[in-house]
């Protein structure tokens, strides 16, 4: 169902369809226009999450995502409500990244189709999954030892290189690397388990 | 593939996964990557959510621009290709101004509310305006039941100069060096400085980062240096302290002694009243660096040979519950166990007790002696390629089933180590067995002829069930479900 208007759907009890829980409006394209930003604010992070497995860089993710942003904005009307949100702009991030990829003067390094379709299989399947951890991160975060928040402020604040860094701050590039895997793996076990005692937990 | 448990997943994939989120994969690395997430949805979930938080960190901890807010800094930069608001303000697109600002706007509040639940932290340079009393040099988590999460708060900062006494629990101390240090329970240390500890009592497990050198624990007797490694320490109340280094080099100078005794991988010492001697073997238990994974009391309680003298500083390591893919096989090798093919390893050895032997002990005197806590089905893995030894054929009966051995040999090149069964396995293991059925020491011969290219064998032990034993063996024959029990001890 595009979204051609906001009018509200209502089921059989009377209650509005989650889907388009928006106040009943006049059918024009503002209220679809609010759907989707809402629906696109919802899912903002997973889409860059999806463009960032397959490019490295921010600099190529910020100007992919612009793009996908801006075609998603210009065929806005083509969205099907019923659809996904993030696998209908999964779409788009598809094109617009091999766009982007075949554009460069270098061959750009990336996952191949098989891998690919695996991430979006993953993004599809684990949906919920995925923002339950990211939203877990917070908690994990601040469970880190100072010296490992520290490591995440300068080389998440800062987009400079891992060996501009290293050096800045008195460390070999390879105990920034080490300490940056090892706090990886702590947020993400710490993610994990604590979506895992949530759900336990009810 | 490997079917890692969820909270360990392979080093290989970290490092991939790790190598890509800090931009610096090769070719060859998003290849192997992308085989292993197109191949195992778990290395796939691992890949996707450690993308997801590392989206996540950067919006969290980026700096936002002033004019993040203005439209035109938000609409994608390609201003020739792409109208920009300001260009379809001007009747130059097909976007209207108003829908472009709504976008706009949908994005910044986005961005800018990460920030309003989440400020980042506070930075490096401010450290000292939040400490007036002074700089500490570490703090402590309490490990909890998961090994994983810690306290809901960080439990305590450490200064300079503090003692510290764990009375119930175990801890890991974070260092502002990134030295970490894992104490057990009831252990007792004085913190000297971010380099300098005195353990007067009780057990732990440092990881000091590459790139640092000299952090130093002392005992009563005894005093330690580390030289870039992992090593474990153990004090006890009659001040008898062990030493052994997991990876890396450590010194070790009795308190009345002026010579250093270097410790490398794989090597250890006891230090009694100033004295150096050997430290025979290491469990998973002796230090605080892992939990043992198994629940039961270690089958394998003590290790003897004849090859060393008193003096040696190798000692054998006891692996509790510890038998799995890609478990390590010797102490001086990183080779793995591997199942041979993609079905894995036999499952009567899974999370089986295991002795990691020295792959260099092929000598035709060695005699091992192993003592077991109780009685036990005993498992010889032996290299399918030579002959084997009248003992082994002699006490233990050989089962149909094999375990392949993952190599990194660097003979003909460096050769990673692959992951899980059936991936980059090089040589099998015969399986042999031997029911124990009392506990008490039992004596192994050596592998037999020296070849140029054989491998020393490895001791595995499964605590004994007798009633399944006696029910398959009052089972009919035609009846006996196929299985290691069930065969002639001989088929291949």
């Amino acid at each position: 169902m595009p979204t051609e208007s906001c009018v509200a759907s209502v089921d059989e009890s009377g209650t509005p369809d989650s889907k388009t829980q928006q106040s009943p409006a006049p059918q024009d394209s503002v209220c679809a226009d609010d759907i989707f930003i809402r629906e696109f604010a919802a899912n903002q992070r997973q889409l860059q999450a999806y463009i960032a497995t397959q490019v490295s860089n921010w600099e190529a993710m910020d100007e992919i995502f612009q793009r996908v942003s801006l075609a998603l904005w210009m065929k806005r009307s083509s969205f099907d409500v019923q659809r996904t949100f993030i696998a209908w702009a999964i779409g788009f991030a598809k094109i617009e990244v091999h766009k982007y990829i075949s554009e460069q003067d270098r061959q750009m390094l990336t996952l191949t189709a098989e891998a690919l379709q695996a991430v979006e299989a993953s993004f599809d399947r684990s949906r919920q999954l995925l923002e339950e951890r990211v939203t877990a991160l917070e908690f994990c975060v601040a469970r880190l030892p100072i010296r490992h928040r520290q490591i995440l402020h300068l080389v998440y604040a800062e987009e400079v290189s891992l060996q501009e860094i290293a050096r800045d701050h008195g460390m070999t590039p390879n105990s920034l690397y080490l300490q940056l895997k090892r706090i990886r793996s702590a947020l993400w076990k710490c993610v994990t388990a604590k979506v895992a005692a949530e759900a336990n937990n009810g | 593939m490997a079917d890692w448990p969820l909270s360990s997943p392979e080093d290989q994939l970290d490092d991939l996964v790790n190598a890509v989120l800090n931009d610096c994969a090769n070719a060859e690395e998003w290849s192997t990557l992308s085989t292993l997430i197109a191949n195992n949805p778990q290395a796939c979930d691992y890949f996707t959510t450690q993308v997801s938080l590392h989206v996540k960190l950067r919006q969290v901890y980026a700096k936002v621009p002033a004019d993040m807010l203005a439209p035109s800094k938000v609409i994608p930069r390609h201003e020739a290709a792409i109208p920009t608001p300001g260009a379809v303000a001007r009747g130059r697109g097909p976007v209207g101004n108003k829908r472009a600002v709504l976008l706009t706007l949908a994005l910044a509040v986005v961005v800018l509310g990460a920030f309003i639940i989440w400020p980042p932290d506070v930075p490096l340079k401010h450290l000292a305006s939040i400490t007036p009393a002074a700089t500490p040099i570490a703090d402590i988590h309490f490990i909890v039941e998961t090994d994983v999460l810690t306290d809901s708060s960080p439990v305590k900062q450490v200064y300079t100069g503090e003692r510290i006494v764990l009375e119930s629990r175990m801890a890991e101390v974070h260092f502002v060096n990134g030295i970490q240090m894992r104490l057990a329970a009831f252990s007792d240390v004085t913190f000297e400085g971010s380099m300098n500890c005195v353990l007067h009592r009780g057990r732990a497990f440092v990881t000091v980062p590459e790139g640092i050198s000299g952090f130093r624990i002392r005992g009563a007797d005894v005093q330690i240096t580390d030289y870039g490694t992992e090593f474990g320490v153990s004090i006890n109340e009659d001040n008898v302290a062990e030493v052994a280094v997991v990876k890396g080099r450590v010194g070790v100078r009795p308190e009345q002694s002026s010579t250093e005794t270097q410790l490398q991988t794989g090597q250890g010492v006891t230090i009694e009243a100033g004295v150096l001697k050997r430290l025979y073997f290491v469990t998973d238990g002796s230090f605080p660096s892992t939990r043992s994974r198994s629940d039961s009391p270690p089958l394998i309680i003590d290790v003897r040979d004849n090859l060393r003298d008193i003096d040696s500083l190798n000692y054998y390591r006891v692996a509790p519950g510890g038998f799995g893919e890609d478990a390590r096989i010797y102490v001086d090798r990183p080779h793995e166990f591997n199942g041979l093919t993609n079905a894995g390893l036999p499952k009567y050895l899974l999370g089986a007790d295991y002795l990691m032997t020295f792959n260099d002990d092929k000598r035709q005197n060695l005699l091992l002696s192993v003592t077991l806590s109780q009685p036990a089905d005993l498992y010889i893995l032996f290299d399918d390629r030579i002959e084997v030894p009248a003992w082994l054929a002699r006490d233990f009966q050989q089962l149909p089933d094999y375990v392949g051995i993952d190599e990194q040999t660097v003979s003909t090149g460096p050769e990673r180590l692959g992951v899980g069964p059936g991936v980059s396995v090089d040589k099998r293991l015969s399986i042999w067995k031997k029911v124990i059925k009392t506990s008490g020491t039992i004596e192994l011969g050596p592998v037999g002829a020296p070849t140029g290219y054989s491998l020393m064998y490895s001791v595995v032990a499964v605590p004994h069930r007798v009633e399944v034993v006696e029910r398959i063996t009052q089972t009919p024959s035609a009846t006996v479900p196929k299985g290691p029990e069930a065969t002639d001890g001989r088929g291949r």
